[in-house]
């Protein structure tokens, strides 16, 4: 059994408070976080980093663009597209829900309603789905 | 003229010269024959004793002859001037006879009454025809004149005497007027009065003649005009008061600051309002006779249009705020938009179209969800922060915690979930206050959502040891219903039942079909409402006095938020309850399923 990697996850999220809760959480779960707070700075950090596990996606962000410009940016790169994303926000209303269902992402959470080791949860699962996939 | 046949007569006589000279005849006549006899008896008496005896004979016969020839000549003279005269004379009574004649044919075949008054006797003359015509047997009477006076209507009597007097005084050229007569048999009869006075040398009246005239026929005839009249000015005065009144409305309507527009049924604007030229940018001229279809945008999706006219070619009344309207400079507006059909039985008559420019109403309804929205996001991130970071405390992310210290941070953690529901629920109420949630039906099974609501309380039931009871034998397969309000309704009913009712207590949830509706009910025999609060059970942030002392978890908005889905479901919902002996909630929804309803956010 190979050793486990430490698998990336990309935050972009732009309340320090969450942020920080965040961090701690995957780092305790075995990820790699890396925290950004605008848009600009998620694409740099992709472009920079050879290569993000999943995304932890906010509606609202500080800068210029919110979530959706993001997801659009992402699925126009070939490279970034098969990343798996969840939209974890407080505030999104049903049209953008369903955009980014649109979109293609791979999950949509009310912050205040889950617990994030449920969300963390899920990511893992949904990661291990992808394994399977990508080995077949 | 009616003067003419005495005057052609007299024309005739004066033609004629005037014979004379009879009176000297008769004279002289007697006189030349007697001169004659005498002198032929003198003769007698003295040629005898003369020479001339002889020719006595002869003298005598001269004389004879010489006075029948001064006889003659007296004769011829006067006789032939006397025979025209008689003969001319003859000739004017047949002028003026036959000329009489004429008139009095006339009268007679007129049928008209004649009488002839003569003022100094006071008696009239009444022809067969009058007394006919007043019910007496047909023939010509004298009678007196108060039997013509007495015979007058009481109420004419005055009038008729009146003007008969002006008449006779000369103070009107004719004597004319109408009044009842009483016939024989009672009965009273309009006849009109037509007459002239004749004149004598003292230029006074001496001598009224005129004819009467049965004129009931005329007066029924009249009668039957005034009424008629009458009618027609009562219509008319009506259709005047229609008229005012449709005008009112008519200003009314162009006054309105609504804009109103009335087409026919086959799509022709007939009429507009001032209000409707000026949101849109026609004038009455502009939209007269065109199809409402040129307010068409294209932001409206057309299945809005299809279900117009679905509703209005149905003969019902269809009302939308989702419209978008195009100006006449192309500018767009959102609208409130209600058409009602005007019928007359079956057939519809004109559509009239009311139509609100409610572009503000929207950017208000926007700005406010905007804030509410704001809100939210505000309101959620310290209580996400609370809550993981609580939740990390429990998980010992971040090292170990003694009992106390879980206890005290499993409190914080609850609390928190309690404020996470609480703003959940404003959220929603504020949705459903400001009417834009929406209603998006799928197919759903009832009961699948209902288990699975059942199974997110499993654990307080199991806890409380609580039993429940399922009766879905006559759920419907499939039901048309948004399923996350569907799950709301379920949730607030099943959570309301496991917390208000007692340990080892009893559940009942029925989903079947029922007067050709749906019909879910739920039911417990745990604490149950005091009567005297059940009226606010449906209110925002209410919880019964009971349960809080029990309990001090829940929001009170539950109940309104399920009562504002069913309804906006166009559905029904009521309770029976007593306390300490439990509860249960119907809900009636139509078979058809939750109609789809825009807006800007589902409840969540």
């Amino acid at each position: 059994m190979e050793e486990k990697k430490k698998r990336t996850i990309l935050v972009l999220e732009d309340e320090r408070q969450l942020a920080k809760a965040v961090r701690e959480a995957f780092t305790e779960r075995g990820f790699e976080p890396i925290i950004v707070s605008t848009v600009d700075d998620g694409l740099r950090q992709l472009e920079n980093l050879k290569h993000v596990d999943v995304i932890w996606l906010d509606h609202y962000l500080l800068g210029t663009g919110n979530g959706l410009d993001f997801v659009v940016q992402l699925k126009n790169h070939a490279e970034w597209q098969s990343i798996p994303i969840f939209v974890v926000s407080n505030t999104a209303s049903s049209t953008n829900i369903r955009s980014y269902i649109q979109l293609g992402v791979s999950n949509y959470y009310t912050k205040a309603d889950y617990d994030i080791n449920q969300i963390i949860n899920d990511i893992e699962y949904a990661l291990a789905q992808k394994e399977k996939e990508d080995n077949n | 003229m009616e003067q003419e046949p005495l005057h052609e007569g007299k024309k005739i006589l004066n033609a004629t010269p005037r014979p004379h000279g009879a009176t000297l005849v008769l004279f002289l006549l007697p006189i030349a024959v007697l001169f004659g006899s005498a002198l032929i008896i003198w003769l007698n008496y003295w040629l005898p004793s003369t020479a001339y005896a002889q020719y006595l004979l002869w003298i005598v016969a001269v004389i004879a002859l010489l006075e029948a020839i001064v006889i003659w000549v007296m004769l011829s003279a006067t006789l032939p001037s006397y025979e025209r005269f008689a003969a001319a004379a003859s000739g004017a009574i047949e002028t003026v006879s036959v000329g009489g004649e004429r008139y009095v044919r006339a009268l007679i075949g007129s049928g008209l009454g004649y009488w002839d008054l003569n003022i100094e006797t006071s008696e009239v003359f009444f022809s067969g025809k009058m007394m006919a015509m007043l019910g007496y047997a047909e023939r010509d009477t004298t009678q007196p004149m108060t039997f013509w006076f007495e015979n007058v209507h009481p109420e004419d009597v005055e009038g008729m005497k009146r003007t008969m007097e002006y008449h006779l005084d000369r103070r009107t050229p004719e004597y004319a007027i109408e009044y009842r007569m009483r016939r024989a048999n009672g009965e009273y009869v309009w006849v009109a009065d037509h007459g002239q006075g004749e004149v004598n040398h003292e230029g006074k009246i001496f001598r009224l003649s005129g004819v009467t005239e049965d004129i009931s026929n005329v007066r029924r005839v009249q009668e039957v005009l005034e009424s008629r009249t009458n009618e027609l000015q009562d219509a008319k005065n009506k259709i005047e008061e229609e008229v005012q009144n449709a005008r009112k409305f008519q200003k009314a309507v162009d006054a309105s600051t609504e804009a109103v527009s009335i087409t026919t049924p086959d799509g022709a604007i007939i009429y507009v309002n001032p209000a409707w030229s000026t949101l849109n940018g026609y004038t009455q001229q502009d939209a007269l006779g065109r199809n409402p279809r040129l307010l068409k945008s294209l932001e409206v999706p057309p299945e809005l249009f299809t279900a117009m006219w679905e509703k209005i070619s149905a003969g019902l009344s269809f009302r939308t705020e989702d419209i978008v309207n195009k100006r006449k400079d192309a500018s767009t507006y959102h609208a409130e938009l209600s058409i009602f059909p005007i019928r007359e039985g079956d057939q519809v008559l004109f559509y009239v179209s009311i139509c609100q420019d409610i572009t503000q109403r929207k950017e208000v309804d926007r700005a406010k969800t905007e804030f509410v929205s704001l809100a939210s996001h505000q309101l959620r991130t310290p209580l996400s922060a609370i809550r993981w970071y609580s939740e990390m405390l429990l998980s010992k992310y971040v090292g170990d915690l003694n009992e106390k210290q879980r206890q005290y941070v499993k409190e914080i953690y609850q609390g928190n979930l309690r404020m996470v529901d609480l703003v959940n629920a404003l959220l929603n109420a504020s949705r459903i206050d400001l009417g834009t949630f929406a209603i998006e039906p799928e197919p759903v099974s009832l009961v699948e959502i209902c288990e699975s609501v059942l199974g997110e309380l499993a654990p307080q039931i199991t806890e409380k040891n609580q039993s429940v009871e399922r009766l879905f034998t006559n759920a419907p397969a499939s039901y048309n219903a948004d399923p996350k309000l569907i799950r709301i309704v379920f949730q607030n009913f099943l959570s309301n039942s496991v917390k208000y009712t007692q340990a080892a207590g009893h559940i009942l949830v029925e989903i079947s079909v029922r007067e050709n509706s749906l019909y879910i009910r739920v039911s417990d025999n745990g604490y149950g409402i005091p009567k005297n609060q059940h009226g606010k059970i449906f209110e925002k942030l209410f919880r019964a006095d009971n349960v809080r002392q029990k309990d001090t978890e829940g929001t009170g908005l539950g109940m309104y938020i399920v009562k504002a889905i069913v309804e906006a479901s166009g559905g029904k919902i009521w309770f029976d309850s007593e306390e300490n002996q439990g509860s249960t909630f119907h809900v009636l929804l139509p078979l058809s399923g939750m109609p789809k309803k825009t807006g800007q956010k589902g409840l969540s």
